[in-house]
């Protein structure tokens, strides 16, 4: 029986085993497979976390614009109500009294939204707690952005043409934008950050509340009026293009600075 | 009656059958992953495609067999299960939740051999569009609504 050519005393013994350096060997490959196997996992649930905190992100942004479409349209629709103008940097009005409960139920919904910030934080925080759980996260999901719609109630003072006539005074009648009040037409700076968790592997998801209008439209006014609108068109509240929808930061783009 | 080198040959054949089921444990588990990787990803894009509210179900289930079709690893069309539309429950209804389901029954191979379940699905919930305007105006976009297309 011819031996075997690469036998020496080390990988055999006398009895002519191999087995000691061949149960080594499969023991380090077992060990090999075990790390493969437990890198491939992370790998995985990174992946899954990237994507949980992108959708959370996003579906959070989507919520704000959400609310900001409900608030633009509720302040638009008090026009049909209210005739304002803004005189000497002040807001005055008349409305007819049949009108009155009208406005007031309009001018009830737009004070609700915005004068319950509590409410609405609860409602962002299950909604990214629905999405992140939904797509894997263990652990709740962490704001990495404050939630602030950034609008600013004004105060009108309505003459209500009853006989004989009365002056009441609305202290939140409508909002303007505090992102870029000297733009005619900017896009909202509102972003969600948020941070979701599998364990110990997390992963950050940004987006960013979007104005789908057409950049060139005359009209658009960035969803909202702000408070250097010229005399003209203090005339009514500007109520164009309530039309907020949301967008997903690139992850590749944050280290260029696209989409920000 | 044996001799040095027939148990050498011996221990040297269980070395190699121990080995190559390790090796073939260790190539299956790298197919499962990527196909679940792909399987993800699908179900990732399926749902920012859907939820945008641009796309019809349609439309995104065509995309997606064709991404997972097509590539590495290339997935059988006749094992491919979507589903894309509204998340059900009560939640889900008020958050106006979207689900993207992409799952994947692999035909044949050791799976049904060893009797392991041969189904992978991965799965993407995300909030729909928003609408434009206020919810109780007809007009405005975006042009599919939450459970609707």
């Amino acid at each position: 029986m011819p031996r075997w050519p690469t036998m020496n005393k080390w990988t055999m013994t006398q009895r002519g085993q191999l087995m000691l350096p061949m149960i080594a060997l499969l023991f380090l490959f077992g060990m090999f497979l075990v790390l493969y196997v437990s890198w491939a996992r992370h790998v995985y649930w990174q992946m899954r976390m990237d994507a949980a905190s992108d959708l959370t992100a996003l579906s959070v942004a989507r919520e704000e614009a959400r609310v900001l479409n409900y608030l633009d349209s509720a302040q638009g629709m008090e026009n049909a109500t209210l005739l304002k103008a803004g005189l000497f940097g002040h807001d005055v009005g008349t409305m007819l009294p049949v009108t009155e409960a009208l406005f007031e139920g309009w001018n009830t919904l737009l004070v609700r939204t915005m004068g319950n910030p509590i409410a609405e934080k609860a409602l962002v925080m299950s909604i990214a707690t629905t999405v992140a759980r939904a797509n894997g996260a263990t652990l709740i999901p962490i704001p990495r952005t404050n939630i602030d719609f950034m609008l600013k109630p004004h105060a009108v003072d309505v003459v209500v043409l009853s006989w004989p006539p009365t002056v009441r005074h609305f202290s939140s009648a409508y909002f303007t934008r505090l992102w870029f009040p000297k733009k005619t037409n900017p896009q909202p700076i509102l972003r969600s950050w948020w941070t979701v968790c599998h364990g110990t592997i997390c992963s950050d998801g940004r987006a960013r509340v979007w104005l789908d209008v057409d950049p060139h439209s005359i009209l658009s006014n960035g969803g909202f009026p702000t408070d250097e609108l010229p005399w003209y068109r203090r005339v009514g509240i500007e109520p164009f293009y309530p039309q907020f929808s949301a967008r997903r930061v690139p992850r590749v783009g944050r280290f260029l600075g696209i989409g920000q | 009656m044996r001799n040095n080198g027939g148990q050498a040959l011996i221990e040297t054949v269980a070395f190699f059958l121990a080995f190559s089921i390790l090796l073939t444990v260790m190539c299956s588990f790298t197919k499962w992953m990527a196909i679940r990787e792909k399987l993800l990803c699908a179900a990732k894009e399926g749902a920012l495609l859907y939820s945008s509210g641009t796309q019809t179900r349609a439309d995104v289930k065509a995309v997606l067999t064709r991404y997972l079709t097509h590539g590495s690893p290339e997935l059988d069309p006749k094992g491919i299960r979507l589903y894309v539309g509204a998340k059900a429950g009560l939640i889900a209804y008020g958050g106006e939740f979207d689900q993207i389901r992409v799952g994947y029954v692999r035909p044949g191979g050791y799976y049904s051999i060893i009797r392991l379940d041969p189904f992978v699905e991965e799965t993407c919930v995300v909030k729909h569009a928003p609408r434009y305007y206020a919810p109780f105006q007809p007009w405005g976009g975006p042009a599919i609504l939450w459970n609707h297309g």
